[in-house]
């Protein structure tokens, strides 16, 4: 026992050693998990996971950072074959997917809106233990026609699930299909030839565990034309 | 002389290459894919390389479908 006892330290002294003597090569030998443990110039706590925040900082420079939304799809909730998205699919703020679960044959209805009036918010709230997200978006289009209406109608008490398209390409997830997004719509007619003769589209939900989730490049959605 | 063998990954590659795809008729025109790398329309014009590219996707097989299987060759003496 007392044998093993000093190879053991003969061992953990010669690691020392080789430490000191030629650090680059022993830090590559040693496995990317434990190097914080071993070579970390923080604490460490052993026995419990350690709750702590993360740096977070604005967008790097030199870099587009367009405001705005390019496209908006929409499906109704009773589409869906299964909660989407849960909390067990968004991970690290993004769905990997590969598919959405909604019915055989169905495709996200296009929002075809005026050019810069579409906007979404996302905003987490709540008292410390109870905090949750909500979420709101709206765009404006022109025109008061029969099929606008009609199309319109198809949201009246019916949820559902946005994607909104940003302008860089990145597609993210408003709403869930258990917590479906409310729509709201309204018309004006203007009061004079110049004035906006237009519908505001609107949507808002609330009670989500995460912010507006991206999806990943890979998921394939299908639109009708 | 050795036979060819007809199951093996060139006479796979062959026959995959000669498969062709349709719009399912419900669909054509109707549907456009989109994922991160763009939007693909599946009408008339939708390449063969794009259909078949989609069809190996779990929602591509909703919209597309294969044309006829590759007609199994005969050997003649």
């Amino acid at each position: 026992m007392k044998s093993l006892r000093v190879i053991g330290s003969l061992l953990m002294g010669l690691f020392m050693l080789a430490s000191v003597v030629a650090p680059a090569e022993v830090h590559a030998l040693v496995p990317p998990s434990v190097q914080d443990f071993l070579f970390g110039t923080g604490t460490v706590t052993v026995g419990m996971a350690t709750v702590s925040l993360s740096n977070f900082s604005r967008k790097e420079r030199q870099k587009a950072n367009l405001g705005g939304i390019a496209k908006l799809y929409l499906m109704a909730a009773s589409d869906f074959t299964a909660d989407w998205p849960a909390q067990t699919d968004v991970v690290a703020g993004s769905i990997a997917g590969p598919t959405i679960p909604v019915a055989a044959g169905k495709t996200w209805a296009v929002v075809t809106f005026d050019i810069g009036t579409c906007r979404v918010k996302s905003d987490r709230k709540g008292k410390l233990g109870y905090q949750n997200v909500g979420v709101s978006g709206e765009c404006k289009m022109a025109g008061y026609e029969a099929a606008q209406i009609t199309a319109l109608d198809k949201t009246f008490n019916e949820g559902g699930v946005a994607i909104a398209v940003y302008k860089d390409g990145t597609r993210v997830v408003y709403g869930s299909s258990n917590e479906p997004l409310e729509f709201e719509d309204s018309t004006d007619s203007g009061a004079k030839a110049d004035d906006a003769l237009s519908i505001d589209f609107k949507f808002k939900g609330d009670g989500y565990a995460f912010h507006p989730p991206t999806l990943a490049t890979a998921v394939t959605v299908a639109l009708t034309v | 002389m050795a036979s060819l063998n007809r199951e093996g990954p060139f006479f796979l590659l062959m026959k995959s290459r000669k498969m062709k795809y349709q719009i399912k008729t419900a669909y054509l025109g109707k549907v456009k894919l989109e994922n991160g790398n763009g939007s693909f329309p599946l009408d008339e014009n939708t390449p063969q390389g794009v259909l078949a590219q989609l069809y190996d996707t779990v929602l591509g097989k909703e919209f597309i479908e294969p044309v006829a299987a590759p007609v199994a060759e005969t050997q003649t003496k």
